[in-house]
């Protein structure tokens, strides 16, 4: 049935969602079956089955987040997603993903996040080199500063540094009033991706003055159910090694 | 990661907004008279006894600083002269606490004229005597307002010592919570906890080191979240407890919020809603916010100086 009623947007936030489910799966559960209730894609008939090219979107957006969940519970990623991931790099390469002239240099390392990840799946990606860094570094304040690096939480995972990683070191603090910031405002996506470094520095031994727990927790049951921020929390709780709940 | 303008500036802010404040006080103060044979109600926003005792705490520490130039001190004073005349040189409040002797309001407001040098004889006497009660001491209140019952007897003197450490760690910041768990009320109750424990920034020394450490990660991010939805008057208190401590920790941020929100007859909206034209209107609605302005521009700037308060305590 043709799905007339949904905008490009909201296909393009479907295929986002539904993505980051099965990676969610991936996650909660080695076989991948199970997702928790309320956590499923929203709508069956938004994944059009006969369009193969439906999730591409998806797994463009979330790029490493998609495959996260291999890396970090050693699994293997399957043949067909990893096709899927490289058509999903040449169909949409970076000039088209909307970014100002001020943001490109985010996508540029968020894709070479993308292939860093996927290198460990034998998949080789051409993707732009990541400059030095040097922006994350330009923020005047701690505000601006933690937003961007909430743009550049996929980069956060066991495996990848680099300068950003070491701005993230030097920066607990910054970090953990960003997430506390987002959270008061009631932004739990933007909470959710900051802590996410948060979890990888407490991963590596650096001090939090943020219990994380207690938050991811939080974010899940206030968050308004996202699956994607949903995911993120997860992510985050998995790097940490916590119970999970 | 710089923090936006350099101290001068934010201590220059600090003083203008402080001393802007200070004279609307003095300039709308004749607004707030006590009436005759009043009966507090504490439920009553207009009631007049609130707004005096909070009017002679920013007159006593405008004095115990003694950073303000000659025409601010002279505003200060003649403010506590004005409030203690209007408690009938402490009369009211001595017979509030003769009829109820439980009751915490006329210590905590005498304290604000003692800090200022203004004693009452029959007082003295009745809360020596008061605080040598348990039925006192035991009354039962949130962890916040024992701190503030503290503080005011450690001003007027009061022999008892209470265990401030325990009284600390009972309060919400002791317990060193989510700092992504605060509400408006808490918020609020947060800020008085600091002042009572270090007497309005008179001695950010007796912080507890684990409430210090707390507030200097977490700080900053309540003054931002409540200053974008414009809460000026928390944004002053949260300002007030970032000269509590012994190094702050706020960038001008803040302070550069007050700044553009402050009117230029010294009015400081307490938030973003529309100022009533009406002067006596406007004045019982942003009273609270100006002795905020007030508190924290002395605060702010004495501290900074180095200052030592005038007033030791016991």
């Amino acid at each position: 049935m043709p799905f007339a009623d949904t905008s490009p947007h909201e296909d393009y936030t479907a295929a986002v969602e539904r993505v980051a489910g099965r990676a969610l799966g991936v996650l909660m559960d080695v076989e991948g079956t199970v997702v928790p209730a309320g956590f499923a894609p929203a709508d069956p008939r938004l994944a059009d089955p006969h369009d193969p090219d439906a999730d591409l979107p998806g797994l463009r957006v979330l790029g490493s987040d998609a495959f996260a969940p291999h890396v970090l519970r050693g699994t293997p990623l399957p043949a067909d997603q990893a096709e899927a991931a490289a058509r999903a790099f040449s169909l949409f390469p970076p000039d088209t993903l909307g970014a100002s002239p001020e943001t490109a240099w985010i996508i540029t390392w968020r894709d070479w996040a993308t292939a860093r990840t996927l290198t460990r799946f034998g998949l080789a990606l051409d993707v732009p080199l990541p400059g030095d860094g040097a922006q994350v570094a330009d923020a005047t304040t701690w505000q601006a500063w933690s937003v961007r690096m909430a743009q550049l939480s996929s980069l956060a995972l066991p495996g990848l540094d680099g300068p950003i990683h070491a701005a993230a070191r030097r920066n607990a603090d910054s970090l953990a009033r960003g997430v506390v910031r987002a959270m008061l405002r009631r932004d739990y996506r933007t909470a959710a991706r900051i802590a996410r470094w948060l979890a990888l520095l407490a991963a590596d031994g650096v001090d939090s003055p943020l219990e994380l727990d207690p938050l991811l927790r939080h974010v899940r049951l206030f968050g308004g159910g996202s699956t994607r921020t949903v995911l993120d929390t997860r992510i985050a709780q998995h790097v940490t090694g916590l119970e999970e709940s | 990661m710089t923090g936006g303008l350099v101290r001068g500036d934010v201590l220059k802010t600090a003083h203008t907004i402080g001393s802007r404040a200070l004279r609307w006080l003095q300039d709308n103060a004749r607004f707030g008279p006590l009436p005759t044979h009043t009966v507090v109600d504490f439920n009553d926003r207009d009631s007049a006894y609130k707004p005096l005792g909070e009017i002679a705490l920013a007159g006593s520490l405008v004095l115990r600083e003694g950073v303000a130039g000659p025409g601010d001190l002279a505003a200060a004073r003649a403010l506590i002269d004005y409030a203690w005349g209007q408690f009938r040189n402490g009369d009211f409040l001595y017979e509030r606490q003769v009829r109820h002797p439980l009751m915490t309001d006329p210590l905590e407001t005498y304290a604000h004229f003692v800090r200022a040098g203004i004693r009452h004889e029959r007082m003295d006497r009745l809360l020596v005597h008061l605080s040598e009660l348990r039925s006192v001491h035991a009354i039962e209140m949130m962890p916040n307002r024992r701190l503030a019952v503290a503080n005011a007897s450690r001003v007027a003197g009061l022999a008892r010592r209470p265990d401030w450490p325990a009284l600390a760690a009972d309060s919400w910041l002791g317990r060193t919570p989510e700092p992504w768990v605060i509400d408006w009320m808490t918020a609020y109750n947060m800020t008085h906890a600091v002042f009572h424990i270090t007497d309005w920034g008179a001695h950010p020394e007796l912080l507890p080191v684990e409430i210090r450490d707390y507030l200097r990660v977490w700080l900053p991010v309540w003054v931002d979240v409540w200053a974008e939805v414009a809460q000026y008057d928390l944004v002053g208190e949260l300002l007030i407890v970032d000269a509590c401590l012994a190094e702050p920790v706020c960038d001008a941020q803040g302070w550069q919020t007050l700044a553009a929100a402050q009117r230029p007859n010294g009015l400081l909206p307490r938030d973003a809603d529309p100022v009533d034209e009406d002067p006596e209107r406007a004045f019982k609605d942003h009273e609270h916010t100006a002795v905020v302005a007030v508190v924290a521009g002395t605060v702010t700037l004495a501290r900074s100086l180095g200052t030592a308060p005038a007033a030791t305590l016991g």
